[in-house]
């Protein structure tokens, strides 16, 4: 149902830019939540982009539950990436493969808060409303392998905080080993049982935090906020630019969330 | 300048109603212009037959002065009078009807072989290397450059016509789709491979509409052949159809009849691609283009460009 992920000696170049990700070893156990952070370009869309195979030319092997097997493996793409002439709908028919196919787009159209808008064309979304469709195209099949590439980026505060909290529900209903790339340390507290930092590119493991707070999670946690500094101080060493939320305003802004 | 934009929304937005009502409410000004530009708006096709009429009325003074040889120009007069002839004595009506069912099969049988040949050679590689060149290739042949070889393999009568057509609308459409193809968005087909689509679905559901707008572009320079091709080919060797008309307009003297008939043809082929255009809208609305942009909001848009 939820495969382990193995990434062994994992080093990626492009032949313009040169290595931008490992050497890169990681051991994610089957039904885990990973949250990546790191600087901008350190390579964490990369390494999700090999995880699911759309890029094989890389040295080091990356295995599902220690073979080199075919997972099933979803991905939200950084972009959303809809089909600009289906509606909301097909968009998530095209990729859906349950049986009860219309209850399940249903279900989660309604997750996202997007029932009204199932005819829309993605030319009618706003850029947070196509996210929220890409997020639920991901989840459509239920596979092994969740990849989520800052899937509440454009995302406003509160509708950030429901999904993160959907997103926590879902995978406590159904354990699927999940990646999350966030540049929003919060959420990264809030969804994950490890976090791991990168280091800027080429992208190589500096920290490695498991979160034992069981969820779901009180934003204000005291555990949390010292969690929250570790993650700030390893995000400090590797990148002098501010890419990643200031700590002070928003942990005051969080005591709503209760 | 912000009167101006209320009118404009007033006049194209789907719902007039709301914006015109609350753009007179906030400028009463603005109604007033709001009317008198929207009567502007809707006398706007009709600008369309300013060069027409004027070339009737330059036609006729030079027939009256006798610039004009009416031996060759026939009169306005004659010109419609002949067209009431053969179109109540069903002369135009079979003719028509003639070269329009050649360029319904050839047409037909282009579309197809252009759009299955050019979806294969877009989307496979191998058979991209293995044939595409070669069309290219038959594609450097003028499409009037096969008339002797289609009437010395299919003779005079409608199957090298209408063989002519398929192949003069084949290269067109071929050549359209290819480009479509291979222009589809590489994110969209990582898409595809990260959600692992079967072939066939790829195809049908993400390339092929992708590359559409392209397609329709090859149907739209198509349809324009598909009439020259066809009255070129009942002009040459021609028994039946508008170009055998408008051939014995010439060869019998009768000019007003050759006139008639390319008047016709002018009609036909403006509607015909009236019809594309129409289809391109309805299936290409998905996209955001500056075409498909409501004319009040493109106006804004461009005239914050800096002179
Ligand atoms: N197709 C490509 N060709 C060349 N270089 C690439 C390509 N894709 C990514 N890169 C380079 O790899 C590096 C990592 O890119 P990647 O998209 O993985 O970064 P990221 O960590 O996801 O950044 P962000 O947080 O901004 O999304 C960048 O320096 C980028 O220039
Ligand atoms: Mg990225």
């Amino acid at each position: 149902m939820s495969a382990a992920i193995s990434i062994r000696d994992v080093r990626k170049s492009f032949p313009e830019v040169g290595p931008v990700l490992g050497p890169l070893d990681l051991e994610i156990e089957p039904a885990t939540f990973v949250s990546v952070l790191g600087p901008s370009g350190c390579g964490k869309s990369t390494l999700l982009r090999l995880i699911i195979g759309l890029d094989t030319d890389h040295a080091g092997e990356i295995l599902f539950d220690g073979e080199a097997r075919d997972a099933s493996v979803s991905m939200a793409f950084q972009e959303p990436r809809l089909l600009p002439w289906r509606s909301v709908r097909a968009n998530l028919q095209l990729v859906c493969e349950t049986a009860d196919r219309e209850q399940t787009i249903d279900g989660l159209l309604e997750l996202v808060g997007l029932h009204e808008f199932h005819d829309a064309l993605p030319k009618q979304l706003s850029g947070g409303m196509a996210q929220r469709v890409s997020l639920a195209r991901a989840l459509v099949n239920e596979p092994e392998v969740m990849l989520l590439d800052e899937p509440f980026s454009a995302l406003d505060a509160m509708t950030r905080m429901r999904l993160q909290d959907a997103l926590v529900h879902i995978h406590q209903a159904r354990p699927t080993t999940t990646l999350l790339v966030t540049h929003d340390i919060d959420e990264a507290l809030v969804t994950s049982d490890r976090v791991v930092v990168l280091a800027d590119r080429p992208g190589r493991v500096v920290e490695d935090i498991a979160i034992a707070v069981p969820r779901p999670r009180d934003r204000t946690d005291a555990r949390l906020i010292e969690l929250k500094a570790r993650i700030l101080r390893a995000l400090g060493t590797v990148d002098g630019t501010a890419e990643t939320t200031p700590a002070p305003s928003s942990a005051s802004a969080e005591p709503a969330a209760a | 300048m912000s009167a101006t934009s209320s009118v404009d929304a007033g006049r194209s937005t789907p719902a007039p109603s709301r914006s015109t009502a609350s753009g007179s409410a906030s400028h009463p000004s603005a109604h007033a212009a709001a009317r008198s530009s929207s009567r502007a708006r809707r006398a706007l096709p009709l600008l369309a037959l300013v060069l027409p009429v004027l070339l009737v009325i330059v036609w006729q003074l030079g027939v009256s002065t006798g610039t004009f040889k009416t031996a060759i120009t026939s009169t306005p007069g004659q010109v419609v009078a002949t067209f009431f002839k053969l179109a109540t004595n069903g002369v135009l009506l079979e003719e028509l009807l003639s070269t329009v069912s050649r360029i319904a099969w050839g047409f037909g049988i282009g579309l197809a072989a252009g759009l299955s040949l050019g979806i294969l050679t877009g989307y496979a590689r191998t058979a991209d290397r293995a044939i595409d060149p070669s069309v290219r290739a038959l594609n450097a042949v003028p499409a009037v450059g096969w008339i002797p070889f289609l009437i010395l393999a299919l003779g005079i009568g409608d199957a090298s016509k209408i063989a002519l057509i398929a192949l003069a609308t084949f290269f067109p459409i071929y050549v359209n789709t290819y480009a479509g193809i291979r222009g589809t968005d590489q994110k969209l087909m990582e898409l595809a491979g990260a959600y692992r689509l079967p072939r066939s679905r790829i195809i049908r559901n993400v390339v092929v509409p992708a590359a559409l707008p392209q397609i329709l572009v090859g149907v739209r320079i198509a349809v324009a052949i598909s009439w020259v091709v066809a009255t070129v080919s009942e002009i040459l060797y021609g028994n039946t159809g508008l170009g055998v008309l408008l051939n014995d307009g010439r060869s019998l003297a009768m000019p007003d009849q050759m006139i008639t008939v390319m008047i016709v043809l002018a009609i036909l082929g403006k509607s015909s691609d009236m019809v594309v255009v129409a289809i391109q809208r309805r299936l290409t609305s998905w996209q955001s283009t500056l075409e498909g942009m409501a004319p009040h909001r493109a106006r804004v848009v461009a005239a914050r460009g800096r002179a």
